[in-house]
This record gives structure tokens, sequence and C-alpha cells, in this order.
């Protein structure tokens, strides 16, 4: 049983570190655009296929696949914003959120219709390797998947802290008025906001494909699942994004071990009510919850 | 501001009046079949998801049926006393939603007036149709959905002509014998499918000695079995029984191998191997058992119709159920030789006694029908056949165990 | 003048009626699936909207009630041989206390907070419901749900005469919640819409008010559930997912959110455009994505807003249309970040 439960608490941290990587992207989003961008799912979709089609038919090295995904999606994102949301900046929460289950259906379906609705398997370096940890054996691939989402939340919080970007970011996020007047680019900023949320969803999915398999649906449950997490987390919170992405992680998990898999959706939402009744605005929403 | 809105209301209403009638008048004239050369053709109605998350089995079993359909046509048609007919498929996707189903065979029946349907890609969108086609008195048969909940909806008009779990369950006893496994640990969905074949598999295995020493339900959205399958692997079960449609099975295939997991992967949803064996390499599915439902692939007739495909590889066991079930009707309307009437049409389908690529179809009273499974063995990345009477060799089992 | 005017409007109303009541007539039984199937939504989307468009709450709970309503009824009418109108209105009674209960704890929330509580609230009761097959069926759904009794020679096993079930449902629950909105309660809610904290400081307990909306909202959601249920004999767990409760709100929000005509638009149009493309078959949902995110684009304030625009433009009127922004208005928006 002892093993069972560091298997569970590896496994769990992987979950929540792919959670983790769509819900900060998702938050960002929320936090300083106000946008609940439900095709954010198909992002992480779209990063699944970039990652297979580069590493399965052009044979590029998966880690450079991945780099390459993350700029491509990224910059997809940037003119997803420009077209799509930047017209519909003084639309309502509703409004927008209703947009962008329109490009969800438009994006996944566009792909369902060009690539077909087959599986695909993105082969993985060190797949089947093994390494053992406190007497138990853990994939390689799974140490890898929980690196990499490591680096890039920590590159993340890294530009957001130190560079110039990220104060213009963060300027934004608290009084977007008074950074425009300050001379921050906003348009430039909220495509940058959408490109990065973009890139990390796609860098997931990129990762998961490689864990599961890759195909035009597997979008929609990591896309609703992000937008649970958040919230629990508290909308906008980065830190609250990591914390509910670990949470819902270890829920799942811990589901499994001493429940039954199927009842793994139910735990969730009881969670999420659970949590919301005694954190009104989530982990670490702001204290204004009206 | 009353008036306006009723004017309004008004206004909506004449517009989808005239839309609807103008929609019926073109496709009754329109007659996109194109058959052009003055033959009469015969309607046949295909509601299957094309989009969707399930869009796969639908995409597969229509493209089969559109090969089956002009095989049909350039070899003389359908005889139907001394005229021949020619085949049109109408079709419209059912998304894999209820709604859209009904509505499609709604229209298939009464706007396109096809003489049968053939549908869906979920027990859910089929049973939610069976009820139209009953009151509609029109002969369905469903060549993708199987749960024995279809069957048992005591519909007249209804047939299952795709393969059936419940058929199956003897295969999959046979199939633990052979290996002489004696614990199992079954994993299944949690849908209608799963929990059906999960029910029956546990009655037999009971009847037969064999012990399920672990069993798991998962919902089939589920993608992460990490800890389930450290569940297993505490346990000291010799095989794991999955069943599963292709979607999960994959996932769970690939991450047992992954894990390291020593104990092989058996397929209890007549899965399709021949879909694992593309989408993975052969270091993950070598030592795959499974009920093959595509009959002896390995046969003249199958290459012959997977000749007709730009990619001959990628033919699964979908496509031969939608081939037959082309075959099937047309079987069944020179039988009932009549092209219009619907009664001796579906009096033809449950006396069928044809010989389709998957095995023989006969049907019992409820529309079920009786077609076997053959086992099917991956080894290094190519599948072996047995049928049920021809043994599996022992080094082929060793190899296994 | 005025005389001259409701003279015009009876016979308008008049035109509407013969019209309504003879599309069973001259349509075939494919068409009339359809309009039924419209209907059956204006009753749902109707309901939604008094608690989106009029109080504000954006609510994913609803398809939720909408499947209690439906299980409620089909259950007590084939288990324990409740007839017909009784199960009807117990499945009716059977939501509004459920959706009492989802409200009691989802209302302690506003905006984003109250709709992903409510949406956590849709998809437990959809899992309890699927999870729970001596009762329900669990995945399998229940079948063979008996049609209403015939009566005045009507035959409910067909498509055809159904639809006048589906059209008093519908007409009544149109007029019930334009009736609704007229009451002082009514006017309250608006008033919660508009602005809370005001609404609280003129006096009008908003709790008690949001309640009222919600269960009254959940009870009509019962109601379409219950024909839905008897209409197409067949229910699933499948046909009350998250999906569902999405295409809910568009058809509220693309019709005109707010207003007693949008969700009528709203779920005939989103009902028809997809039957409409069906001859597209592959490129159907992609078109279908394309034009929600284009209608969201230009048509912010619905088709019903767009009309007014229109009609605005061409009468070059002087007096301003009241605008009735979507549930969350710019307020909310400003208070949901930071």
């Amino acid at each position: 049983m002892s093993e069972q439960i560091i298997q569970a608490l590896i496994n769990g941290l992987v979950s929540g570190s792919i959670y983790a990587l769509m819900a900060v992207g998702f938050t960002l989003v929320f936090g300083i655009m106000h946008v609940i961008n439900l095709a954010h799912g198909e992002l992480y979709m779209l990063g699944g296929f970039s990652t297979f089609f580069m590493v399965s038919i052009y044979q590029i090295n998966f880690f450079v696949a991945l780099i390459a995904t993350l700029i491509i999606i990224g910059v997809f994102g940037f003119f997803i914003e420009k077209i799509i949301f930047k017209p519909l900046r003084n639309a309502s929460l509703l409004n927008t959120l209703l947009a962008s289950i329109g490009l969800s259906l438009f994006i996944s379906n566009l792909v369902l219709k060009l690539a077909g609705s087959d599986m695909r398997n993105i082969e993985f370096p060190f797949s089947g390797q093994s390494i053992s940890i406190l007497g138990t054996s853990v994939s390689v691939h799974r140490i890898v998947v929980l690196l990499l989402t490591a680096f890039l939340v920590c590159l993340l919080g890294w530009v957001i802290k130190y560079t110039k970007v990220g104060k213009a970011l963060r300027a934004t996020a608290q009084d977007t008025d008074a950074a425009a007047l300050m001379g921050v680019n906003i348009n430039l900023i909220y495509g940058i906001i959408f490109a990065i949320s973009a890139g990390l969803a796609a860098v997931a999915g990129g990762l998961i494909g490689s864990l599961y398999v890759v195909d035009p649906s597997m979008g929609m449950m990591p896309g609703m699942k992000a937008f649970i997490i958040v919230i629990l987390g508290g909308m906008g919170s980065v830190v609250g994004a990591l914390l509910g992405a670990l949470i819902f992680g270890y829920a799942e998990t811990f589901t499994t071990l001493f429940l039954e898999s199927s009842y793994q959706e139910l735990v969730g939402f009881i969670i999420l009510i659970l949590v919301l009744l005694f954190k009104p605005s989530g982990l670490f929403g702001g204290v204004n919850t009206k | 501001m009353g008036k306006r809105k009723l004017s309004l209301l008004a206004g909506l209403m004449a517009f989808v009046l005239l839309v609807f009638t103008g929609c019926s008048g073109s496709s009754e004239t329109g007659g996109k079949g194109g058959s052009g050369d003055g033959g009469d053709t015969i309607k046949i109605g295909i509601a299957v998801a094309t989009s969707g998350a399930i869009a796969k089995t639908g995409q597969d079993s229509l493209a089969a049926q559109r090969v089956a359909v002009e095989e049909i046509n350039e070899s003389g048609g359908v005889k139907i006393g001394d005229k021949s007919y020619k085949f049109e498929l109408v079709h419209y996707d059912t998304e894999g939603k209820a709604e859209s189903a009904t509505a499609a065979t709604e229209r298939l029946i009464q706007q396109d007036k096809v003489m049968a349907v053939i549908g869906a890609s979920t027990s859910t969108e089929t049973a939610a149709m069976i009820p139209i086609a009953e009151r509609n008195k029109t002969p369905m048969l469903t060549a993708v959905a199987a749960a024995p909940v279809l069957t048992n909806m005591g519909a007249n008009y209804f047939t299952s002509a795709s393969s059936q779990t419940i058929m199956a369950i003897q295969k999959y006893v046979d199939g633990m014998k052979n290996f002489d496994y004696k614990k199992v640990a079954m994993l299944h969905f949690n849908d209608e499918f799963g929990m059906a074949t999960a029910e029956a598999v546990n009655k037999a295995f009971a009847e037969n000695d064999i012990e399920i020493v672990f069993q798991e339900a998962f919902a089939p959205t589920q993608h992460e079995f990490g800890t389930m399958l450290d569940k297993v692997a505490a346990t000291d079960a010799e095989v794991i029984f999955a069943v599963a449609q292709i979607e999960s099975f994959v996932n769970l295939l690939k991450q047992a191998k992954e894990k390291g997991i020593k104990i092989p992967v058996r397929d209890g949803a007549g899965g399709a191997l021949e879909e694992m064996i593309k989408i993975l390499p052969p270091e993950y599915t070598h030592g795959l058992v499974g009920g093959s439902r595509s009959g002896r692939v390995d046969a003249e007739d199958h290459k012959a119709f997977r000749a007709k495909f730009e990619e001959p590889e990628l033919v699964n066991s979908f496509h031969y159920s939608g081939r037959d079930s082309i075959y099937l009707l047309k079987d069944a309307f020179e039988r009932a030789g009549s092209a219009t009437d619907k009664e001796k049409l579906q009096e033809a389908i449950r006396a069928s006694n044809f010989d389709g690529l998957m095995g023989n179809y006969q049907f019992n009273e409820k529309g079920e029908n009786s077609i076997k499974s053959i086992t099917g063995i991956v080894l290094d990345g190519e599948i072996h056949y047995y049928e049920k009477d021809e043994d599996i060799p022992q080094d082929v089992i060793d190899s296994i165990r | 003048m005025t005389k001259n005017l409701n003279a015009k409007k009876l016979s308008l109303i008049a035109l509407c009626a013969i019209i309504l009541l003879v599309i069973p007539i001259l349509l075939g039984d494919y068409h009339v699936h359809v309009i039924n199937q419209i209907g059956i939504f204006i009753i749902l989307v109707t309901s939604l909207n008094l608690i989106l468009g009029y109080t504000g709450q954006l609510s994913f709970a609803h398809i939720g009630l909408f499947a209690i309503g439906a299980y409620t009824s089909s259950i007590l009418m084939m288990t324990y041989n409740v007839p017909f109108l009784l199960s009807l209105l117990l499945s009716m009674v059977a939501s509004a206390f459920f959706g009492l209960l989802v409200g009691l704890i989802a209302l302690r929330f506003t905006t984003h907070f109250f709709a992903i509580v409510t949406l956590a609230f849709g998809e437990i009761i959809r899992l309890i419901i699927y999870n729970m097959p001596d009762l329900t069926g669990g995945p399998n759904g229940i079948y063979n749900i008996p049609f209403p009794p015939n009566v005045f020679g009507l035959d409910f096993s067909q498509r055809s005469h159904f639809y006048y079930i589906i059209l008093i449902g519908a007409v009544a629950t149109v007029l019930f919640v334009k009736y609704m909105i007229g009451t002082r309660t009514g006017k309250a809610m608006i008033a919660v819409r508009e602005n809370e904290t005001f609404a609280q400081f003129i006096g009008i307990n908003t709790w008690k008010v949001k309640m009222i909306s919600f269960t009254l909202s959940a009870a009509l959601a019962g109601f379409a559930g219950s024909i839905y249920a008897h209409y197409n004999s067949y229910i699933s767990p499948y046909s009350f997912t998250m999906m569902e409760s999405v295409t809910l709100l568009l058809m509220v929000i693309i019709g005109g959110v707010g207003t007693i005509f949008g969700p009528i638009l709203g779920a005939a149009f989103l009902i028809t455009l997809p039957e409409l493309l069906r001859d597209v078959n592959e490129w159907r949902l992609v078109i279908f994505g394309a034009l929600l995110v284009l209608t969201i684009m230009f048509m912010p304030k619905g088709l019903l807003g767009l009309f007014k625009s229109i009609q605005e433009k061409v009468k070059s009127s002087k007096k301003p249309v009241s605008n009735i922004d979507s549930g969350l208005g710019e307020e909310e928006r400003k208070s949901v970040g930071s």
C-alpha cells in the first residue's frame, strides 16, 4: 500500500503539473483581459497536433518540436486575440465567453475535417525507461513532463517579475487605463498575454499528447477543467491556479486510489463547491466577490 | 411595441414556413443522387455521427458504405424480380447527440423517403431513433452501436448488424482457458456498453472458475490510468481484461507498458486490434490478444475490398461492418421481391442467412445477430488470426504469458 | 387612433394564431418534428431567461433541472402509473424543489462564481442520474416512455398531434413569464439585475427575489423536461450535458437576452440553422462555429437587437429603445477583475 501511495503522490503531481500549464495561461487571460476563453482546450489540441506532425512526420527532435510548437501556437494565439477578442474588448464577459465557444467549435471541427478523427501517438525519446525513486519505479517520461512543466512555470514567473514585458503585464493587470497613460501599448500587451497563454496550452498538449494519444476531441475536457481549476484557485491568480491544479490532480488520483475512477468527475465538482462555500472567491481570489 | 413584435413573430413564422417548404421542394426535385440513366433507385438513409468526439466509427463505416453502394451499382444493381435498381445513399450527421439523430431520422424517413435507415454511432442516438423507425414502420439497422439495451427495447423494426458483445462472451471464456488464466483484473467503461459487458463477463467467468480479483469502472472520457494500473499491479492478477473503446484502450495499453506492467492486456470489447497496431509501435502491442470482429482480414474478399480504399492499411472492422450492412440490405431486398414494401423488407432482413465479410448473419426474434468473432493475437506488430476450432500454437502462448 | 391600433394588433394576433394552428396540417412530419423541438426549447429557454435575462444570474444548472423534470415524469408514469397530467405537475414540483436546494447554495455567489457553482450542480445532477441505474436506468436511459393519453380524438403518438401540447405549453410559458415580469416581484428582479446594491438600498429583499426567480425558472424547466420525455419517449443522461447548457445560453444570448421574444428567436434560429446546414454535412459544425463567433462579434445584442437597430435606422426615431445588456454588465466585469 505504501508503494501505491508514493506512486499516487507522483501521479498526482504529474497530472497536477499538466493542469497547471493549462490553468496558468487561462488565468492570465482572465486576470488581465477579463476573457473566459473556453477555446483554451483547442489550443492545447493544436499543440498536440503540431508536436505530432513535427516529431512523427518530419522526424524533428521531441524537445525542439515542443519549442517550435510553443512559438507557432503562440503566434497563432496572438492573431486570434487581434482578430476575435480585440473587437470584443468592450463586450460583456458572457458574450466573449460565448464567442470563445464558437471559436472552439470552429477549430475542433476544422481539425477534424482536415486531419480526420484518427488517434495519433507521439514518439517520446525515453519511452519505456524508468528510474527508481523511494523504492518505487517511476517512468522517465513522467519525470520529464514534471520537470519541463516546473521549468516553464518558473520561466513564466521570472518573465512576469523581472522583465520589462512582465512589468507592463503587471501594470496592465492592476489598472489598464493608468498603464496606457504610462505609455504601455495595451494592444500589444493583450496580444502577448494571449500568445503566452496559447503557447503554454500548446506545450501542455504536446506533453500530454506524448503521454496519451492525440486526437481532435482531446481538448474538450482539459479546457473545461482549466476553467474549474482557475475558479477554484481564484480567478486571475497565478499562484491560485498552480495550487488549484495540484488539488485537482491529487483529488483525481486519490479518488482512484481509495474509491473508484468513475467518481473522479463527481469528486472534482464537490471539492469545487466546498472550497467556494468556505472561500467564496476561490483560494487566492481577491476579496471583492460582487 | 407589441404590434412590432407580433409582426416580427408573424414574419419569422412565415420565413420558417417558406424555408421549409423551399427545402422539401428542392430535395424532391433536385435528386442529387444523379443516377441519370433513368434506372430506378432505392434510397437508403444513413444517420451516423461524422463530427464530434465519436466521429471516427461513423466516418469509417460511412466510407465503406459508399464504396459498397458503388460496387453494387456498377455490377448491375439490386435485382428485384426482372428489374434492377440502384442504391442511393442519403447521409446526415448525428453529432453523437440524440436530438440531432431524431431530426435526421425524421428527415430521412419523411422527406427523403428512404426505404431503410442505418444508424447510429452511439447507443443513445440509436435508442432515440428506434421509436421513430418503429412508428413509421421503417426497417432500421445498426452497423456500429452495439449495446444490448437496443435489442432489449423490443422493437420490431430494429435489427442489430453490429457485433454483439453478448455473443462474444463465450469467446472470452475460451480465451482465458486457452492461456490457462485463473485470476483476472477487469477494467471496464461505466457506460451502457461497458456495464452490460462487465455483468455478462462476471457471470460467465464465475461459471468457469475464473476469478475476477480486481474490477473497476471508469468514464469513457478518462485518459489517465496510472493509479488504476498501480492498483492492478498490487493484486495477483495474471491478465488485465479491458472493456473499453479504442480511444481509452490505446491510452490504457500505452500507460501499462510505460509503467512496466508485466502482465498482458486483453481486449474485451471486440475492439479494433487493426487500429491499435497502427497507432502504437510494436513494442507496446506485442502480446495483445483480442476478439477481432473483422473476420479473416487475410482472406481474398477482404483484400479485394481493402484495395478500393486510398489507404488500404487503414481499413478496420467498422469499414467491414458498414460494407456488410449494405450488402445485407441488397440481399434482403432481392429476397423480399419488392423495392417499395417496407414490411416485406423487414421480414426479409430478419430472415437473413447472409455471408458477409465479418461472418454469417442470422438474427433471432430480438434482432440480435450471431456473428462470431475470431481471436487475434498481435506478435511483433502483426496480427495472427485463429478461428474457434484452430489451436493456438503453444510457443505463441508461452511467449505471451 | 388607439382603437385602430388595437384592431390591427388583434388581427395580427389572429393571423399568428391561425398560422400556428395550421402548421401541422401544412407541413410534413419532419418539419413538424423540428418545430416541436423548437417549441420544447422555447419553454426551456424562456424559463432560463427568467433567471438569466431578467434577474441577471448566469445559470448553468438549468439543464440539470430540465433532466430532473424529464426523469421524474417518466419514472412516475412508468413505475407508479401516475396519470400524465399529475406526473407533469409533480415533475414541476420536483424540479422546483431541487432548484430551491441548488439556489440555497448557489445564490450565495454572484457573477462567474454563481455560473461555475451552477455548472458544477448541473454536472452533479447528471452524474448522479448516470450512477443510479436502478432508478434511472443509468447510462442506458429510460425507453418506451408512454405518450400522453388520447383526448378529443388527438393521438399524441403522432408528431403532428403532439404539436398542440407543445404549442399550448410554449404559449402558456411565454405568457406566464411576460405576466411575471409585470408584477412587483418581476420588477424587483429587473432591479436586482440592473444594480443589486441599489436594489438592496431601496428595500428590496434581493435574496428572496433571486430565490423566487430561480425556483420558478426551475419549475418551468421541469415542465419542459416532462414534455421532452413524453415527446421523445426516450431519455438518457447524454442529453443533459454541459454542452447542452451552453446551447441553451447561446439561444438566449443570440436571440436577445432579457426580452420576451429574444429566446423564441434564439431557439428557432439555433435549431433551424443546423437543420438547414444538413446538406453540407461535414462542414456543418465548422460553419456553425464561425457563424457563432460572427454573431457575437457583430450582433452583441442578439437577433432582436439587430432587428431593432435596423428598424430604428429606418425610422430614425426620436425615442431610444431601452438597451438591455446581457446578464453580466460592465460593472461586474470591472469588479471581477483585479
